[in-house]
């Protein structure tokens, strides 16, 4: 009894400090090196050979994309902002293919914000294409 | 005698004050562990786009691609080509589904080529890894 309570004396003599230290690096290093972002993801279809030729041509409606969110469609300039106005109005098929025909410079984000309206709108079929093609 | 124990009891006292800390740092320790999800260095070059859609990522193959053209696979530069011969070199098909994560800012000249690239790999659907509009949640 006596032993035992001289050992827990001993255990209690060891200093917490070091330990409260060692805690708090790991904290902040946990704090720093952790991310809480949860990825989304917008799928699309590569484009096979047929469709990047002539086939579908006619189901489907191709946009030229330009910085700065320009668009061409169907002969119109549009601002991104006017697209859905206008898909509105169109009322297309939501089986219509959209090509995204992008000009080289055209950042990632603009044709993503173009998929956006166009998933909003129901057209799902969406391909990525160089302006050119 | 008397003073000695004084201070045993002082120090002993100022340790037990510290249990609360210790016992809020650990469990805050153990909730970044558990929640946090660690990501690799290069993927702090790659600012996915942002989007309004929904869907999670699934579980795929995962290219990264930053916005210098540089494409990144388990921690490496590398191309595509090398890509597939390695996939294939472990034994495993080239998917037919990629999970590309790549800066938003990286240009068409550059993404399409690489559309391109995978569409002669065989691969017929690419999930673009966004985070979403409002924010990091």
């Amino acid at each position: 009894m006596h032993l035992q309570s001289h050992h827990r004396k001993a255990l209690r003599r060891i200093s917490l400090t070091p330990l409260a230290d060692l805690v708090f690096i790991l904290l902040v290093f946990f704090i720093l090196e952790t991310s809480f972002a949860q990825f989304r993801e917008v799928a699309f279809k590569v484009p096979d050979e047929l469709a990047k030729s002539s086939h579908a041509e006619s189901k489907s409606l191709s946009i030229q994309v330009f910085p700065g969110g320009k668009l061409w469609i169907d002969g119109q300039s549009m601002a991104l902002a006017e697209l859905t106005p206008w898909l509105v109005r169109e009322q297309l098929n939501t089986e219509t293919a959209v090509i995204l025909k992008a000009e080289d410079s055209v950042p990632l984000q603009t044709l993503v914000e173009a998929m956006d309206l166009l998933r909003a709108q129901s057209l799902p079929r969406v391909q990525i294409q160089a302006l050119g093609d | 005698m008397f003073s000695l124990g004084s201070e045993h009891d002082k120090k002993k006292q100022s340790d037990d004050n510290m249990l609360p800390v210790i016992n809020m740092t650990f469990l805050l320790l153990l909730f970044f562990i558990v929640v946090g999800n660690f990501s690799e260095t290069y993927m702090k070059d790659v600012a996915p786009p942002e989007s309004s859609s929904e869907v999670l990522t699934q579980q795929a193959e995962e290219l990264a691609l930053t916005a210098d053209g540089k494409l990144w696979w388990r921690g490496e530069t590398t191309t595509l080509s090398n890509w597939a011969s390695q996939m294939q070199a472990e034994g495993q098909p080239v998917p037919v589904r990629v999970s590309l994560r790549a800066d938003g800012q990286t240009p068409a000249s550059t993404i399409i080529p690489l559309i391109d690239e995978l569409r002669l790999l065989k691969v017929t659907r690419v999930a673009l890894v966004t985070v979403n509009k409002s924010g990091t949640l």
